[in-house]
């Protein structure tokens, strides 16, 4: 029976022209989309690597030179996109692309792609995701309003319970019928990226297990809009007021709550503007040792420490360089400084995520945007893994340049001494690697969770309502 | 017709529970709004205010050393004050950026570039963030007026206009009409005419409240309410188009939905990813590596070839006492970079001038696609935030910085030390701040008038020949069943 009411209501949306019309233009606009973004990430890669790729030989070809002066030449790091960011590409428009790498200062990544394309950049942008989870649940919405309730305003679903169908079967068979739907668009978006990412760079960059978990999640999310349509199409007086309802709570949950939630975070934890994060660093680091003052106390007490550790005089009769040693006090409290100021910064943002986290556990639509963005790589978490990740690759760089600067070379060496091409060769480049998928959900457990339970309790509405129009309680 | 519609509809609007939550909701989150816009004109004024203190610091600590005859800082022996350089360095001269009174409105918006920044000869005023440090996560979703007058203004119309037509035809109200007015249009346009009124009137009551608070005088109040309620009235029209031809509130609502979803939603996202995906490849090569490379490369000229560059670039320095001698007096090497500094300022700036007048190009040119891009990009042009006057801001502190170079270079080679009135001058001689004035408005408001007019016109078109095809009233879905 509920195999008979799936196919019924799907010849129900063959045969009407505008339903067809309106569910061919979704096909093709996933199919688009998805293709569309996924071109756009392979784009973006083949850029990453080659500006990566200039950096590293830009930094080979200097040759030889000296490690300090090579500290402030520097480097570059340029933010790889997110392991999925072809199906979500989450925040990512809104991270600076480049960040350099320099002695004495943590850069902030710049050039985000918000940034540079103007007053356009504020909308969001149609990729699978932002299709999947507010496109096809608006179209799951109309479908579902005009199905159920309008069967039951036509006197349709009085003539199946007549003739012997239950009312939870009815249901179960509308519920099956949008869900079937739902993962259908679901493997249109998949298959057209694959397809895409086939004919472009052949799986190459593709994360299997991350995909699995997106089309998982995704299904989820799409069981609990097919079944919070089918029960409020059930628990609604008329198929009007369904369709107000539902899109009331779609305008709420997908436009005005995470705004507003949004808004509330940043009232309630403010964020330090840049200009008072800057000068509050400064503040911090001039408490300090300053590498390039030959006069400051703590660089002239850790030279007599010095001095006196090798048994000599002066700092011309050290077999190293004190400047290396005096860099490398620099730096060490450069980090300190940064690690607290950064630390509370990041405690920060920790805490208006709990807020979101929240306001995702009572709105599905958040929920599933944030799981979403973890799996695929492109949340808050992915940009401060590979903040962290450039901040150790800058703190080793400059530690073994420090390091050369005051051990390299030989003995009797002059100011004009130079560290050789091998050295800097030896160097290894940046490279980032994404946390395991695994770890990147863990922080989204609650998410998860909240899924699990709307799901559960979608399904439980939809077997009372059922259960109430078996009894007549509803007008039927 | 009006004067019939507008009791009717203000009844219904207060017998019905759903229209009157939905126009105390629009004013409440407007006024959410409002709130966070303030709160957005409090920081910047904030951090505006922690950059006045940092200046004057500053100041009063090179003063301090001049009462007390000092060169600089006891720990800092090269330091010395009568040196432009350091002059510079202790005026800690700031070009601000002083928000508009409008600026509120647009709080949501991507705004990359600080609202004050120090001329330091070193610094690079191209390579700086927006002065907010945010979480991607909660700034994507931010509530302000912008949002409120784009997104949920035809949303409150729709809502309060969702059964014109439709259950005009369902409920054979439509007959009854013609029957006594001879014509069924005129009474579903003084109803949209009605629900536009009382919508105006929400639109209007959050827009001077946004511009009280702002303090914004009549020109700019007057151009946001006018922008607001062009909006709104062309909104109206698209309702009208949507209630002509409705036979059911269903059909209605569903064609009202679709029109907001393809005009507010897929639109402009369309627009987002053709906009944005023009630079998502781009890693700015030219602003990173390029420009390094550059830098490093005059390090090694020929100290002769720099010089050469300097008087090419500033001839009046020949004539000053150090440019009248045949050997570069010591301490002035450190200057003759600056030429090559600021010719590659220039060239990095010209191409980011032309990254943006093409973002800027696309935006106008999208404004005529849909609406609310129009209305958002000519909100972001009166309130002065945004990327287009983050972009004027830059060039004004290019400029800033330019002149300030000059002064140094111009001090360096008189080969006098300077004393503290030179100091105080330069302090006070600090450049003007940066006021956004809002230009290319006719762009996106032509974009508004002409979808206003069509929205009516066609609205029109279809309701005379929705009423010639069937006589009477439009065709409802009784007629067809039976």
């Amino acid at each position: 029976m509920t195999s008979l009411l799936v196919r019924l209501q799907l010849t129900t949306w063959r045969r009407d022209p505008r339903l067809l019309g309106l569910l061919t233009a979704m096909a093709l606009l996933l199919t688009l989309a998805s293709s569309w973004a996924t071109a756009d990430d392979v784009a973006r890669r083949t850029a990453q690597q080659q500006a990566a790729t200039s950096a590293r030989a830009e930094w080979l070809e200097r040759g030889a030179d000296h490690p300090h002066r090579r500290a402030h030449y520097g480097d570059f790091v340029f933010r790889p996109a997110g392991s999925l960011a072809r199906l979500d590409r989450g925040v990512q428009a809104q991270l600076g692309k480049v960040l350099r790498i320099e002695a004495h200062r943590q850069g902030t990544p710049l050039f985000s792609d918000a940034s540079q394309a103007g007053t356009v950049a504020r909308f969001a942008r149609p990729d699978a995701a932002f299709l999947l989870q507010l496109v096809v649940p608006l179209l799951l919405i109309f479908l579902g309003a005009t199905g159920l309730a309008a069967d039951r305003d036509a006197g349709r679903l009085k003539l199946a319970l007549i003739q012997g169908a239950s009312a939870r079967t009815v249901a179960r068979g509308h519920f099956l019928a949008l869900w079937g739907l739902g993962l259908s668009l679901l493997a249109l978006v998949v298959a057209a990226s694959l397809g895409t990412s086939t004919a472009l760079d052949g799986f190459t960059t593709l994360a299997w297990e991350r995909l699995a978990g997106f089309m998982l999640v995704h299904a989820l999310f799409l069981a609990i809009v097919s079944a919070a349509v089918v029960a409020a199409a059930l628990w609604a007086r008329s198929a009007r007021s369904a369709l107000l309802v539902l899109l009331a709570i779609w305008v709420v949950a997908t436009a005005v709550l995470p705004r507003a939630m949004g808004s509330t975070a940043n009232t309630l934890y403010p964020l330090p503007s840049q200009d008072a994060f800057q000068a509050a660093m400064q503040a911090s680091r001039e408490a300090g040792p300053d590498g390039h003052n030959p006069e400051d106390e703590a660089i002239e007490q850790r030279k007599q420490e010095v001095l006196d550790e090798y048994g000599v005089t002066s700092v011309k009769d050290l077999p190293i360089d004190f400047g290396g040693i005096a860099m490398q006090m620099d730096e060490d409290f450069g980090n300190e400084v940064w690690d607290t100021h950064h630390g509370e910064l990041q405690a920060q943002f920790e805490r208006q995520g709990e807020l979101m986290t929240l306001a995702a556990l009572v709105n599905p639509f958040q929920a599933i945007d944030h799981i979403s963005m973890a799996i695929t790589g492109t949340d808050l978490a992915h940009d401060l893994d590979f903040q962290a990740q450039a901040e150790r690759y800058r703190r080793g760089l400059v530690h073994a340049l420090n390091h050369e600067h005051a051990y390299g070379g030989p003995k009797e060496r002059g100011a004009s001494w130079e560290a050789t091409p091998d050295f800097f060769a030896g160097l290894d480049a940046f490279e980032y690697a994404p946390p395991r998928w695994g770890a990147a959900i863990q922080h989204r457990t609650k998410e998860l969770w909240s899924l699990v339970v709307w799901t559960f309790l979608a399904l439980l509405a939809i077997r009372r309502g059922a259960a109430r129009l078996e009894r007549s309680q509803r007008p039927c | 017709m009006l004067s019939l519609a507008l009791p009717f509809e203000l009844r219904s609007l207060l017998r019905n529970r759903v229209g009157i939550t939905a126009v105390l909701a629009y004013i409440v989150i407007g006024s959410v709004a409002i709130a966070m816009g303030a709160r957005h004109v409090s920081a910047w004024e904030h951090a505006l205010d922690e950059a006045k203190q940092a200046q004057e610091a500053s100041v009063a600590e090179a003063s301090g050393y001049f009462e007390s005859g000092k060169p600089g800082p006891e720990d800092r022996s090269w330091v010395d004050l009568s040196k432009p350089r350091w002059q510079n360095e202790y005026a800690a001269t700031r070009v601000v950026r002083d928000p508009g009174p409008l600026a509120g409105i647009a709080a949501g918006s991507i705004d990359p570039a600080p609202v004050a920044f120090q001329l330091r000869s070193r610094a690079d005023p191209l390579a700086v963030a927006g002065y907010r440090i945010e979480n991607p996560e909660v700034a994507s979703g931010s509530v302000d007026l912008v949002f409120v007058l784009t997104m949920l203004t035809p949303l409150l119309i729709g809502v309060l206009g969702l059964e014109i037509g439709g259950r005009d035809r369902e409920e054979r109200i439509d007959r009854l009409v013609i029957v006594q007015a001879g014509e069924v249009r005129g009474w579903l346009v003084a109803r949209v005419v009605a629900v536009t009124t009382i919508a105006s009137t929400a639109v209007a009551t959050v827009c001077l409240a946004a511009a009280l608070v702002g303090g914004a005088g009549f020109s700019a109040s007057a151009t946001l309410l006018g922008m607001a309620l062009g909006y709104t009235i062309l909104w109206g029209g698209l309702l009208l188009v949507v209630a002509a031809g409705a036979p059911t509130v269903r059909v209605g609502a569903f064609g009202f939905g679709a029109l907001w979803t393809v005009l507010c939603v897929l639109l402009p996202a369309t627009v987002a990813e053709i906009g944005v995906g023009r630079t998502a490849a781009d890693f700015a090569i030219g602003e990173t590596l390029d420009a390094r490379a550059q830098q490093w490369s005059a390090y090694d000229q020929d100290a002769e070839v720099r010089v050469q560059a300097l008087y090419a670039r500033f001839p009046e320095l020949q004539e000053l006492p150090a440019g009248l001698e045949e050997m570069l007096a010591p301490g002035l090497s450190r200057h003759t970079y600056k030429a090559s500094q600021l010719e590659r300022l220039e060239a990095r700036h010209s191409a980011r001038l032309q990254q943006e007048a093409d973002a800027r190009q696309f935006a106008t040119r999208a404004s005529w696609l849909s609406p609310p891009i129009a209305l958002t990009v000519a909100l972001e042009r009166v309130a002065g935030v945004g990327p287009e006057a983050a972009s004027a801001y830059r060039s004004h502190v290019v400029e800033a910085f330019t002149d300030r170079l000059h002064w140094i270079v111009v001090q360096a080679w008189t080969l006098e030390p300077l004393d503290q009135g030179t100091f105080e001058d330069l302090v006070a001689e600090g450049p003007a701040p940066f006021r956004w004035r809002p230009i290319g408005l006719a762009s996106p408001a032509a974009a508004l008038l002409v979808w206003l007019l069509a929205g009516w016109l066609f609205a029109m078109f279809r309701l005379v020949r929705t009423e010639r095809r069937f006589g009477m009233g439009a065709e409802t879905s009784r007629d067809r069943s039976s």
